[in-house]
């Protein structure tokens, strides 16, 4: 039953990963080491061979010579580059006939002594504005003794004002694609940051190593069981003293295509009501900036207004998903007086099915259940492979475990359950903890 | 000024502090060959510093003779270790001119777990016992000849090897330590890891796992109020731990822990109010899982409960504060916060700062101080606080100060007045105020 089961999980779980190339760490910098993570399918390499020539690293890999053993699996070969400068690189992956490649970027760790923020800035900026430190000079509004200028590109003065904390705010030129210095005169002095921005084209899909997602698993506003009508809401608050640009927008404004970006201001709490996404949606947030956001994410039934605050989800950053391992929600209750619905939410695969293993005590029974994944074009980036299933009720009292596997190599899952009380519509979670699995036999 | 300060510091600071109460070491479960860095309570900063290293002793001493530099009150200075190779080690720090040592502390460096041999639990009480390691995809390049194992010298007793060439042994009692392990086959030696001899719980070997309340309690409007824990072992290896979250074996004497057998389940609830840690060693930590809920069961019908996050130490915040968003003030709700630091706790610092801004006006609508406390020997630092209730529909963000460079986690619990449902509202991201008298031009 067990081999028939893994067979099954690695047969859904056709064909390999998406991404075939990973960065570690993901958004790498000058100053730390990097690593590349290729995911092989079939066969375990036996070596690869790298080349670097200015910011086009190739590497020829090669296999063992067997056939595809059954059923296939990935192996993971990770290729360490050490410490790289800053820039945007390219790799190509050569492996017998096939080719693979993938660009990323990597971060200038000590741009100068001016410090700029943010440090993704759409080639064409509408109402953003970066923050200048360390750039005294114009301590008040009045900023007409100070000169910037941004990958070549002069700032008009009139653009530059002051903050009340000793800091400059001007706005983004439009720029060409790509890394930018910024040099800063004020007070006579000239302070140049070297490689400080990064402009990227809103119109071309996302490099993971420029944004984070943060996964917002539910936001919907519909209709439910016994006459409930479920809310989401959520928040994003922005801590830090700078703007930040996210990506794209999971709100409700209107975005007449994609590219509608959200512009968080310094300081600034947005709360919304969720809507459209019920299959979850990631947040594109840059990930220099990504730590000085905070998220909520709540869901209430607003049919009973007494009943209570409503139940929070949580909100994932990317870096909170599980890598490489299988997940395990424990002590979920199938007794009938509650609805069960799993949810499990899946990046960098393609695979078409996952696997849940129930535990009642030590038996175990399992079934496959069919990721979906609706996107075109770049919302793609931000839209997770989904599966959802509602339990069927079990003995009065009864709880399990419930044992999710792993996507594919290399991809990022993560899961949870709501546990929906049938009377009173209240609604529990249970989220998962740990490196899980099944129990292995000693 | 400077020249009272320090040496008030100097010569209080070992009376009136525990030993990393000035100086600890991050991060806190090292490992070989990662880069440190030492976290030093000061009065006076140091322009630069020197270290040196011998042996397993860092001296690290701080340069400015004049200390030019006073601070009004004691501040945080880091200091940067450079990688080691797993072992026990201490270092001491000396402000120049002074010859005595300012600070000091001791931690252990562990080993970066090799996958060619794989050995688990990696801490066992140093008393012994029956405790089981296994050590698994180790190659022994001989066959014949009876297979040893030894541990710090010590040959291991029952030593088994199954099928699948999986080693388990029960290791004899040794002290307090660091100790290798060595394979044998015939003339074949396989020098492995090193395993942890414990009789407390070590701060570099052990993680602090918070779980922050276990309760069984009467509750307002006839509620009764339960916690249901659940610890979960789906390794092949048993892990030991230096205490234990079960309230009818309070421990007097360490080691006194709990034995988290392979592929079990183990279930807890009641006796920490305010919360409980539960020491983990760190190699294993990462593959136990953990759930945590409470309920009223009072009113079986209401519902299956509330999770509640059981914290990891990387979900604390460390030298950070604890920002909770959008909070109910509803006078239909019931407002607490919780909040926990681990140790160090810096000197005497243990008190914090609570501000609540409106969401919409970011007026500041409550601003309490509060003070933790330990809550027992190896346990984290507690402080709680109901908030007040304030306008219809009025929310709010908690905005957490903890003392300096704690080790802080937060949450707060609304429960409706009438239904006693409870919703936690937990931190998920900075934990930062926002500048609030910074203009944005």
């Amino acid at each position: 039953m067990r081999r028939f089961t893994l067979f099954l999980l690695i047969l859904l779980s056709l064909p390999a990963a998406a991404i075939p190339i990973a960065v570690i760490p993901p958004g790498p910098t000058s100053a730390t080491p990097v690593t590349l993570r290729l995911n092989i399918h079939c066969a375990p390499l036996t070596a690869a061979d790298v080349t670097r020539d200015g910011f086009t690293i190739r590497i020829n890999a090669t296999t063992i010579a067997n056939p595809c053993p059954s059923p296939p699996v990935d192996f993971l070969h990770d290729v360490a580059l050490g410490k790289l400068p800053t820039g945007e690189y390219r790799v190509n992956v050569f492996l017998a006939d096939r080719q693979f490649t993938r660009t990323f970027i990597v971060r200038n760790a000590e741009p100068g002594p001016v410090e700029i923020a943010p440090f993704a800035v759409p080639t064409v900026p509408f109402g953003l504005q970066l923050r200048a430190v360390y750039a005294l000079g114009c301590a008040g509004p009045n900023c007409s003794d100070v000169t910037v200028n941004v990958g070549g590109v002069n700032i008009p003065s009139s653009r530059i004002r002051g903050s009340s904390d000793g800091a400059i705010f001007f706005d983004a030129p439009a720029h060409a694609r790509g890394f930018a210095d910024v040099t800063i005169t004020a007070n006579g002095q000239t302070f140049t940051s070297k490689n400080a921005l990064y402009f990227y084209d809103p119109t071309e899909e996302p490099d993971p190593s420029l944004w984070m997602r943060v996964l917002f698993p539910v936001l919907f506003n519909t209709a439910g069981a016994h006459g409930s009508q479920w809310v989401s809401e959520a928040a994003i608050s922005n801590a830090g003293r700078s703007y930040v640009q996210n990506f794209n927008r999971i709100d409700t404004e209107p975005c007449i295509d994609w590219g509608c970006s959200q512009l968080l201001s310094p300081g600034g709490f947005f709360p919304f009501d969720g809507s459209g996404h019920p299959n979850g949606v990631a947040l594109l947030v840059p990930r220099s900036e990504v730590d000085q956001l905070a998220f909520l994410l709540r869901v209430r039934n607003v049919a009973r207004q007494a009943e209570g605050f409503g139940t929070e989800i949580p909100v994932l950053r990317e870096d909170r998903m599980f890598a490489d391992a299988p997940l395990t929600l424990l002590d979920v209750p199938l007794d009938p007086r509650y609805r069960v619905k799993l949810r499990i939410y899946a990046f960098d695969t393609e695979a078409f099915a996952t696997f849940v293993d129930v535990q009642r005590g030590k038996t175990f029974s399992g079934f496959p259940l069919q990721y979906h994944r609706a996107c075109t074009g770049l919302a793609c980036a931000a839209t997770p492979a989904y599966a959802e299933v509602d339990l069927p009720p079990g003995n009065e009292g009864e709880r399990v475990n419930l044992h999710i596997s792993q996507a594919t190599a290399g991809s990022l899952t993560w899961a949870f359950a709501t546990v929906t009380n049938n009377e009173t519509q209240q609604v529990t979670i249970v989220t998962p903890d740990g490196v899980g699995g099944r129990p292995e036999v000693q | 000024m400077r020249r009272v300060l320090m040496p008030f510091l100097l010569l209080l600071a070992p009376a009136l502090f525990a030993q990393d109460a000035l100086v600890h070491v991050v991060p806190f479960g090292p490992v070989a060959n990662e880069p440190m860095q030492l976290h030093l309570l000061i009065g006076c900063e140091p322009r630069t510093y020197t270290v040196a290293r011998t042996g397993n002793v860092f001296k690290v001493v701080l340069l400015d003779p004049s200390c030019v530099a006073v601070l009004p009150i004691p501040q945080l200075f880091t200091i940067d270790l450079p990688g080691v190779e797993a072992g026990e080690y201490r270092a001491e720090v000396f402000y120049e001119p002074h010859d005595s040592v300012y600070a000091s502390t001791r931690f252990i460096v562990r080993d970066v777990p090799p996958r060619d041999f794989d050995m688990h639990p990696s801490a066992v009480p140093a008393f012994g016992g029956d405790l089981r390691v296994r050590i698994a995809n180790v190659v022994i390049p001989s066959s014949t000849g009876e297979l040893r194992v030894e541990v710090g010298g010590q040959p291991a007793t029952n030593v088994t090897r199954d099928p699948n060439g999986v080693i388990s042994f029960e290791p004899s009692a040794l002290p307090v330590g660091l100790h290798r392990v060595v394979v044998r086959r015939g003339t074949a030696v396989v020098e492995g890891t090193h395993l942890y001899f414990y009789d407390r719980p070590e701060r570099s070997v052990f993680e602090r796992i918070l779980f922050p309340v276990l309760f069984i309690a009467d509750g307002a409007n006839g509620s009764r109020w339960v916690s249901e824990a659940v610890i979960s072992n789906p390794r092949p290896w048993d892990v030991e731990t230096p205490n234990t979250l079960s309230p009818v074996r309070p421990c007097l004497v360490y080691p006194c822990g709990e034995r988290l057998y392979a592929g079990t389940i183990e279930r807890y609830g009641d006796g920490f109010p305010r919360g409980a840690v539960l020491h983990v060693p760190r190699n294993e930590a990462p593959q136990l899982s953990f759930a945590l809920r409470v309920r009223d069961v009072s009113r079986q019908a209401e519902g299956f409960g509330t999770q509640v996050p059981v914290v990891r130490e990387r979900d604390f915040t460390h030298g950070g504060d604890v920002a909770l968003l959008d909070v109910p003030l509803d006078p239909r709700y019931r407002v607490k916060l919780r909040m926990y630091a681990l140790d160090p706790l810096f000197g005497p610092g243990t008190g914090g700062q609570i501000v609540a801004r409106n969401t919409v006006t970011k007026a500041v609508t409550v601003n309490r101080h509060f003070t933790l406390q330990r809550v027992g020997e190896d346990q984290h630092h507690y402080a709680e606080l109901d908030l007040p209730s304030g306008g219809a529909n009025e929310r709010v963000n908690v905005y957490i100060k903890f003392p300096l460079d704690a080790v802080a986690w937060a949450f707060a619990t609304v429960t409706n007045n009438e239904t006693q449902q409870v919703t936690t509202v937990t931190p998920q991201g900075s934990g930062a105020e926002p500048c609030t008298t910074c203009t944005v031009p």
